[in-house]
């Protein structure tokens, strides 16, 4: 007995993590179908899965005892029912009611789970009133069916209890699954009593496949547990299983059930006679497809093969560079077979950690309508290339930063309507959020059409602050990069959103520290559009391999547009010049004379022309050495500081070679000799992750 | 008599494809000996159960009965949480050897 109540203990103490991280999504889930509903609020398969969020992450709190759970989502699934059979329209008052008590849940289980045993809370007062006003409205809260669990059962079963037959399916054992630890746990919040197994499909041992489950049960339960709170017994059998649940005094008691007793049951609930349980079980189902398309990893494990995988690609390239050497015709292609294999293997698995940005994005959905609403602003969210893919690692990262540039244009940029009227616009105000993928990159763009930045008042902020000397005016596009500067606000009022000026410097940090870039357009009265440009994945690339003396070069295969010859041009002290590119200019730069390599010019110089965004520009090199797949390592500290480089890779050789970041030296090939005006701002240059533009 | 089978500490589903494979060895020849020794298993579930019945079923098919020696407290636990009972035999001395 007491090896079952540890056995117990030990299972639940495995399972909760994984609880936590499925409530976390089933309420994500939950979240997103209630903003879904209140576009179209009558729709029967939105409101069906809302309660089947909800029941499910009552089961599963109610299986690990996480009572205060139970009670408060109880409250939740009660109205969601009624809404369900169209007995309570959802309201947006009622829809803001059901958003909180999603986070209520949500707050419920973190304290459940960081205080096992506590029962701190049972969830806020003010919120179960609510419902249960909202379920008063719809003249059927008395309804007995749906008391709280806590407190009654069904009618007829008054506190004596439920008589339970349950047929385990075959996969029960090999799902991991047993009945008897399930009757163990099922005993801790009530008693068993007549239990009576059937051992009838049960063959004899020459005819039995011992790993298909034959077994089935009859029992009555006898306790004041209600009906989900049994059934929440069986929901990790549900799928395979078929159950019957009836309150005891519906069932003449007996102390001798004949045997085959769940036979009869078992044909009973599959009738119309148990709508309630045969509702359950067919719930159960419908989840099971749903959860067997998946299979969870732990994210470390998956780190590790890629790690792996990252060390397979440099060992590749020293085998390929060796069997080059040795010019071994068979032994080539026998490399160039292994390292095609390589780079599938390589793709695959980074397909693995790729996510869509739809997921985050939709997110944002609940933030806008909160804050838009706590603004008094009416705001339109419109969502595009959700479906864009990128590396999860950067997913988790990047949704801070584009939280607080989302925050930043509903609170700063989006007027409220009356403004928005007065100077012309239509009341309700549009934010887009876009994603979409190019030359390797993401592109994530947060546009609205509000009222723009205001230069004149960054501008008076950054005399007010000693950043820009006063009365002096800087280009445009300098303008709009102060308000990344650390301790920028022009907001008139600090509210709790924003405007407290820290944010705008830790997202440009944040998103350079993914090697990204953030870029600004801004036309005043007509809105912002801030453009994140984020790296695919941090881990590989598909990289094309210069040398330029004796030091190697590497630059994103998917920013190289082409290798042209050099043609003589002059070149500034810092390695700058421009060619002729098929009648265009192309700026160029020169990395020996920028970073003073040693060496001589290679007379058999090329120019390999590199796309970063919207520009083109061109990058001197001595030789090239061709595609090469790049492992990226970061670049050391002393390195930290250079510009245009974004990390460091070995190669098969062991030598090292440093990749560039074609937007950086975008900057550095293209820029202009800094201005008179920002070269007299006192503090440090522009960040080199930052863009800035004006549509003006 | 001496029970021909013993039962191991962990009669669970990770055992129960060997064990059956071995009680079917055992068994050829000896369908008199019907006495299971049960008093190592610290670890049972549905699936040992389940082999057991199958044993159980069997023994039957030739008109024995089986019988469990000893059994661990942890099995008569899981057999009484199931329902289910089965003639336990008191080890002898004979047994124990």
């Amino acid at each position: 007995m007491s090896i079952q109540n540890d056995q117990d203990s030990e299972f639940i103490a495995q399972m909760l993590p994984a609880f936590v991280s499925e409530a976390k999504e089933q309420l994500e889930q939950l979240e997103a179908l209630l903003l879904k509903l209140e576009d179209s609020p009558a729709d029967r398969d939105l409101l069906d899965a809302l309660f089947r969020c909800a029941h499910t992450v009552k089961g599963s709190a109610g299986l690990f005892g996480l009572e205060n759970v139970v009670g408060f989502t109880h409250h939740v699934e009660t109205l969601l029912d009624l809404m369900r059979e169209g007995r309570c329209p959802l309201t947006a008052a009622l829809s803001t009611l059901l958003l909180q008590c999603t986070d209520e849940i949500g707050c419920l289980i973190n304290e459940a789970v960081a205080n096992p045993g506590a029962n701190t809370r049972i969830g806020r007062t003010e919120l179960v009133e609510q419902l249960q006003r909202a379920c008063a409205a719809s003249g059927l809260a008395a309804q007995a069916t749906h008391e709280a669990p806590a407190q009654a059962n069904e009618p007829g079963s008054t506190a004596q209890g439920w008589h339970i037959a349950a047929q385990f399916g075959p996969d029960t054992f090999r799902n991991g699954l047993d009945p008897v630890a399930l009757l163990a746990h099922l005993s801790g919040f009530g008693k068993l009593c007549h239990v009576q197994p059937d051992f009838g499909r049960i063959p004899t041992l020459e005819d039995l496949d011992p790993e298909i489950c034959h077994l089935s049960i009859s029992l009555e339960f006898r306790g004041e547990a209600s009906r989900e709170r049994v059934e929440s017994a069986f929901s990790f059998v549900r799928d395979d299983c078929e159950i019957a649940i009836e309150p005891l005094s519906a069932r003449t008691p007996t102390s001798d059930a004949p045997k085959g007793a769940v036979q009869a049951f078992g044909t009973q609930a599959r009738g119309s006679a148990n709508p309630v349980t045969s509702a359950s079980v067919g719930k159960g189902q419908g989840d099971s497809t749903e959860s067997t398309r998946y299979i969870r990893v732990q994210a470390d494990r998956l780190d590790s093969v890629i790690n792996l995988l990252g060390e397979l690609v440099i060992a590749g390239a020293g085998a390929e560079m060796l069997a080059r050497q040795s010019g071994q015709a068979p032994l080539l292609e026998a490399n160039r077979q292994i390292s095609q294999l390589v780079e599938e293997i390589r793709n695959g698995t980074m397909q693995l950690r790729m996510v869509p940005i739809g997921e985050t994005f939709s997110r944002f959905r609940r933030t806008v309508r909160d804050v838009a609403a706590s603004l008094n602003k009416d705001v339109m969210l419109e969502i595009e290339g959700g479906e864009t893919e990128l590396d999860k690692s950067v997913v988790e990262r990047i949704t801070d930063p584009l939280m607080h540039l989302v925050r930043n244009a509903l609170d700063h940029g989006l007027e409220t309507p009356s403004q928005r009227t007065a100077s012309g616009k239509p009341a309700q105000g549009r934010l887009k959020l876009s994603a979409r993928h190019d030359s390797g990159n993401i592109v994530i763009r947060i546009e609205d059409d509000g009222r723009g930045i205001d230069r004149q008042r960054v501008l008076e902020r950054a005399w007010d602050r000693g950043l820009v000397e006063r009365g002096m005016v800087p280009p445009d596009a300098d303008i709009l990069a102060l308000i990344f500067r650390p301790g920028f606000s022009t907001a008139e009022s600090v509210t709790n959103l924003s405007g407290r000026g820290v944010g705008m410097d830790v997202v440009l940090k944040n998103i350079e520290a993914l090697r990204g870039t953030v870029s600004v357009l801004s036309n005043q009265g007509e809105g912002t559009s801030v453009e994140v440009r984020l790296p695919l994945t941090l881990a590989i690339i598909d990289g094309f391999l210069v040398s330029i003396g004796r030091a190697k070069f590497i630059f994103p295969l998917d920013a190289v547009i082409e290798v042209v010859e050099n043609t003589a041009t002059s070149l500034d002290e810092r390695g700058r010049g421009v060619i002729e590119l098929r009648g265009h200019a192309l700026p160029v730069v020169d990395l020996r004379a920028l970073y003073g390599l040693e060496g001589d010019p290679s007379e058999r110089a090329s120019i390999v022309v590199i796309q970063a965004g919207e520009e083109t520009y061109g990058v001197r090199v001595d030789a090239l050495l061709g595609q090469h797949q790049t492992v990226i390592k970061p670049l050391g500290r002393m390195f930290r500081s250079l510009r245009g480089m974004a990390g460091s890779s070995i190669l098969g050789n062991g030598e090292v070679a440093l990749i560039c970041d074609v937007n950086s030296l975008c900057g550095l090939a293209t820029d202009s000799v800094p201005s008179t005006a920002s070269r007299s701002t006192p503090s440090e240059p522009a960040p080199a992750g930052l863009a800035l533009s004006s549509l003006n | 008599m001496k029970p021909l089978i013993k039962l191991p500490d962990s009669v669970t589903v990770s055992e129960v494809a060997a064990l059956r494979e071995q009680w079917l060895t055992t068994l050829e020849g000896h369908p008199n000996n019907t006495l299971i020794d049960a008093r190592d298993v610290v670890e049972v579930d549905g699936a040992g159960l389940q082999l057991l019945v199958a044993l159980e079923k069997s023994f039957a098919a030739h008109g024995h009965a089986l019988q469990l020696v000893a059994p661990s407290t942890t099995l008569t636990d899981a057999m009484n949480r199931m329902g289910w009972t089965l003639p336990i035999t008191n080890p002898t001395a004979e047994s124990v050897a």
